[in-house]
């Protein structure tokens, strides 16, 4: 086996640059050699093992600045590190940041024991590392006293001599009790009993804890905006100001929206109740009614944002997502996920459910906590969504977000099977509903010719489109799959299109505007049904340009022109 | 309700096993997927399925074994999700390689310290470009970009600086075998 060759080969997969005759020599190699096995689990491992040690290293130094966090009543401990059990959570690195998953499914007592146990290894390991820092120097101490030179004519001293040898001495006894404290960090066995158990006062069922007792309140969020008397703390709230630890919001008739630091959005329709607003090691908080749309920005390893409410507990544990809950008494509580992966726990069963992207779940007494596909009433494409083929096409950037722009092209006629350049969007459709087609862009070309320079068709798999009587032109164009979409010409700027936005006669023929009962076509929206759920293929080409799509939005409820400054459905 | 503690129980059981080898499971994901962040998310998707299925899981059986069953699966589904990243190696490699998979034992620790010894002696640009891309979880374009070198510098970069530790590593663990 050549090492070299392999060893080429692990580092094109590992930066995820392997070509497909790169991964067959691979794939052929692993399949073929045991060797070659062994070194990719070497190399592998590597580069797990730096990715690791980098990301403790770098929680170490967090752990160096953070300060000890502000606790409820602490119960009286033996063993507990004096300098706060936080800076060391941090410093565990992931490990333990998967214990604070841990704790937040556990009861309250397993809890301590597992954040005692982390912080024990944690202390374990930095006593460890101390002690080997000062063999470190006792190391460098002794080869300087070694390299000490001697008299120039070759023979020592006899008192500096002396000097040295006591000193290596004592150096050698500060080496003896420096290797006697690393043997004991690295022998040292957990105290059987960390935490002092306390008796549990008997809880009442489903009360949450009482907001706990703090110094100074944090800042939790802040409140980006507000409708209506919104209050916080039973005093009217306004935008701009702090949500700090434990406080409690009403909405009310009035809405709440609230920013993290980190971007988190979260807002609160009329109606809510929401308390126990907390960051200390992950966001939480207690919903006691109402409903609530968070965009939620990653959240930081072992610290899952928490939603809570009676009857059950949603853990936000993916990428991005969004998330809606309504916490209604007969209801339970509903979780919608849009984008991502989020933990839902029934509080009554203690069973949980991973509801993932485009799924939802219902946690309620006796009800059956099973994620479930989420109706798809609005589809939103975009540039991010296209892929491109041949070069009519091509992503531009502008301030308000990236766009497609085609290259000034006029089609009399073509089969669009036959076009070799067109953009290409996948995304997710119910199957057997009507979704209207509204398109967003602008007709990019100047002077009298306009009115030849904005027309686009979407084609459409598997699926059925319907459409008021086009113009005979269209017809090489359209098929029973397609849509026809023109008339940016006669508009400046952007606007949405539903078809063809020249006047036409219902049968079909073109008219002036104004001219005879002539009604524009877009206002009349084409339709697209698919044949088969999940995933969905379009196609757009471009018929006259220069045009710019901006987004392409299939919508079950938008039935007329939405506002030119709208950019999709509204949340 | 007897029943619910019980089961209370098992998902401890198997969520403490999971936090004591979440540094093999994520280093056998990246294995299989070597991107950072979606390996972060497929440890994640692990966990909570563990968790869900916790009742499944035998005491005192091989848990590694169970986990990376999971985590086979996760990571292909992972695959299947992304059609942007690479593809994954075809089910006869990804087949030897879970059976060729590190075991959960001392000789792991010892690999890892020696790695860290090896990580003090790297030269301060190997270090910057290791830090990029490890700590900062940057790609080698946007490395190239920060270090206003070219995307094959950085790569070269990368492959000799952990070809370094690599053999640095070996180096050390033959003298501590000795």
């Amino acid at each position: 086996m050549d090492d070299a060759k392999l060893l080429a080969l692990l580092e094109k997969y590992i930066e995820g640059t392997l070509d497909d005759a790169g991964r067959t020599e691979l794939e052929k190699l692993i399949v073929s050699s045991v060797a070659a096995r062994t070194t990719f689990w070497e190399y592998l491992e590597q580069h797990a093992f730096i990715g690791e040690l980098g990301g403790e290293a770098k929680g170490r130094a967090l752990a160096r600045l953070e300060k000890p966090s502000t606790r409820r009543t602490p119960a009286p401990r033996r063993s507990r590190p004096s300098s706060g059990t936080l800076p060391f959570l941090i410093a565990a690195g992931l490990l333990i940041g998967f214990i604070v998953i841990l704790i937040a499914s556990m009861s309250g007592t397993d809890a301590d024991e597992t954040r005692s146990l982390a912080a024990f290894r944690a202390k374990q390991a930095e006593r460890r590392k101390a002690a080997e820092a000062r063999l470190k120097e006792i190391e460098q101490e002794r080869q300087r006293l070694l390299d000490r030179p001697v008299a120039p004519e070759g023979k020592p001293e006899p008192q500096k001599e002396e000097e040295r040898k006591k000193a290596l001495e004592a150096l050698a006894d500060r080496q003896r009790k420096v290797d006697e404290e690393l043997r004991q960090a690295i022998e040292d066995k957990p105290p059987k009993v960390i935490v002092e158990k306390t008796p549990d006062a008997p809880k009442p069922l489903f009360v949450p804890e009482k907001a706990p007792t703090v110094v100074a309140a944090a800042a939790v969020a802040r409140i980006a905006k507000i409708e209506g008397g919104v209050l916080v703390d039973q005093k009217p709230a306004e935008a701009g100001q702090d949500l700090t630890v434990g406080q409690r919001l009403e909405t009310g008739a009035g809405s709440i929206e609230l920013l993290y630091g980190d971007g988190t959005r979260v807002s609160f329709a009329a109606g809510s109740v929401a308390r126990e607003f907390k960051i200390d090691g992950g966001k939480r908080f207690w919903m006691d009614a109402g409903s609530m749309l968070a965009v939620v920005a990653k959240q930081p390893k072992g610290q899952p944002m928490v939603v809570e409410s009676k009857h059950g507990e949603a853990t936000v544990v993916g990428t991005t997502l969004r998330i809606r809950i309504d916490p209604e008494a007969v209801k339970g509580m509903r979780l919608d996920v849009e984008e991502g992966t989020v933990q839902l726990k029934n509080r009554m069963s203690g069973k949980t459910a991973l509801v993932e992207s485009g799924h939802y779940a219902v946690a309620a007494s006796g009800g059956e906590l099973k994620p479930m596909l989420l109706p798809i009433d609005e589809i939103l494409l975009t540039a991010a969504h296209a892929k491109i083929t041949g070069g009519e096409w091509r992503v531009s950037k502008a301030p308000e977000g990236n766009f497609l722009e085609s290259a000034p092209i006029y089609r009399k006629s073509a089969d669009t099977n036959q076009l070799s350049s067109f953009v290409t969007m996948t995304f997710d459709a119910e199957a057997n509903r009507d979704y209207q087609v509204w398109v967003r862009g602008a007709c990019l070309g100047t002077g009298a010719t306009r009115d030849y320079q904005d027309g686009v068709v979407v084609k459409f798999v598997r699926a059925q489109t319907a459409q008021p009587k086009l113009a005979p032109e269209w017809g090489p164009f359209v098929g029973p799959d397609s849509v026809g979409l023109a008339g940016w010409g006669r508009f400046p700027g952007t606007r949405w299109m539903a078809g063809d936005g020249d006047f036409f006669e219902p049968n079909g023929i073109r008219v002036e505007p104004g001219k005879g009962t002539g009604r524009p076509g877009d206002e009349m929206p084409a339709t697209v049904r698919f044949t088969r759920p999940g995933s969905q293929t379009l196609r757009l080409f471009v018929v006259e340009g220069p045009m710019r799509i901006d987004a392409i939005w299939l919508s079950t409820t938008q039935k007329t022109r939405p506002d030119a400054a709208q950019v999709g459905p509204v949340k | 309700m007897i029943r619910g503690m019980e089961q209370d129980r098992q998902v401890q059981a198997v969520q403490r096993l999971f936090v004591a080898h979440t540094s093999l499971l994520k280093g056998f994901i990246l294995g299989l997927l070597p991107d950072y962040n979606r390996a972060e998310d497929v440890l994640q998707e692990v966990f909570l399925t563990l968790t869900q299925k916790a009742d499944e899981f035998t005491p005192g059986t091989d848990f590694t074994a169970w986990a990376r069953a999971v985590a086979r699966i996760k990571v292909l589904h992972r695959y299947d999700q992304d059609k942007r990243a690479p593809r994954a190696l075809c089910a006869e490699a990804l087949d030897a390689l879970v059976a060729a998979a590190p075991a959960m034992d001392e000789s792991r620790s010892f690999r890892r310290q020696a790695l860290n010894k090896c990580l003090e002696q790297v030269a301060p640009t190997a270090r910057k470009i290791l830090d990029l891309r490890y700590d900062e979880n940057l790609a080698p374009p946007e490395i190239a970009r920060r270090l206003t070198w070219t995307v094959d510098a950085v790569h070269v970069g990368l492959a000799k600086v952990r070809k370094f530790l690599r053999e640095c590593s070996q180096r050390r663990l033959e003298t501590q075998g000795a």
